[in-house]
């Protein structure tokens, strides 16, 4: 009995040594882990999906398919209707007007999942196709067909 | 003895912060400055996400960042669609339970031309990645 208690005393004496490194390293691990995850910037997605061959043929009644033209200037026309001119402006209502319109005559409609058609000049710039990308996203649509290319392959 | 609570709490702290940033971490081009898009959403999954990068002067990088250009100003997307295709055979051939469909994740820099988006766009359609995402920066101040 009296061996056995005298090892256990030196165990506990060695167990607090061990700790005290432990805990800086730990502590050195949380700390950098705290700086690089809050350092990253948050990126967000804009969603969008191109239509299959297989999605085309299953909406039973096709409405009229909304058409908005993005010219190399900037220019976002809605349906061959001029709406927008300034390409410094980053919001677009007018064009979020007429595109809650075109989804609310859809839902009217057996075709779920209304398409439109975004025809977009080659020299127009990234930060304009992605304010008419928003104001899409802002209404709710994700079913896009970009001009060049009508439907992906299979699907 | 007083220590162990302390030791747990660490711990703890220590597990969430690694878990939440391999979560977040898709690794990007710093060259490229991503537009900004007031209704663009926080990202939900990172799964099966293909990154493509378009820097402002038209060259196009893949998932490895700086060291792994596609394609120069000037090139065409051959390189790039054989990119997204193997990446695409990776997410069918995973195992099921970490199986997810392909996203094309296109971090187009704001002044690149839209001409090139399209070729990428494109360049995916060919390999069936139908599912688009654009990288974007919810915050209208960000470049103010």
């Amino acid at each position: 009995m009296a061996r056995k208690r005298k090892f256990s005393g030196v165990e506990q004496e060695e167990g607090q040594l061990d700790m005290s490194s432990m805990i800086d390293v730990s502590f050195l691990l949380l700390i950098y882990f705290v700086a690089t995850s809050t350092l990253q910037p948050k990126e967000a997605d804009i969603q969008m999906t191109l239509p299959t061959t297989d999605q085309a043929s299953s909406s039973k009644v096709p409405i009229d398919q909304a058409k908005i033209e993005l010219t190399g200037t900037g220019i976002v026309k809605f349906n061959d209707e001029v709406l927008e001119t300034d390409p410094n402006k980053r919001e677009l209502p007018s064009l979020v007007g007429r595109l809650e319109n075109y989804v609310a005559m859809a839902k009217g409609t057996e075709d779920k999942n209304p398409v439109v058609i975004l025809s977009a000049d080659d020299s127009a710039k990234s930060q304009r196709f992605l304010d008419v990308m928003n104001a899409l996203a802002t209404v709710g649509l994700t079913n896009v067909t970009l001009s060049g290319f009508a439907a992906a392959p299979g699907g | 003895m007083d220590m162990s609570p302390m030791i747990d709490m660490v711990f703890l702290l220590l597990i969430f912060f690694m878990v939440a940033s391999t979560i977040i971490i898709v690794p990007i081009d710093p060259e490229v400055k991503p537009p900004i898009a007031t209704a663009a959403k926080p990202q939900e999954d990172a799964r099966g996400r293909i990154l493509v990068n378009i820097r402002g002067d038209g060259t196009i990088t893949g998932g490895g960042g700086e060291d792994q250009i596609l394609a120069t100003p000037d090139q065409g997307m051959e390189e790039v669609e054989a990119y997204i295709g193997l990446l695409k055979d990776e997410n069918d051939n995973a195992p099921p339970s970490v199986r997810a469909q392909s996203v094309l994740h296109v971090r187009a820099d704001l002044g690149v031309d839209v001409k090139r988006i399209r070729e990428v766009v494109e360049a995916g359609a060919n390999s069936q990645v139908i599912k688009v995402v654009f990288a974007a920066f919810s915050d209208p101040n960000k470049y103010k």
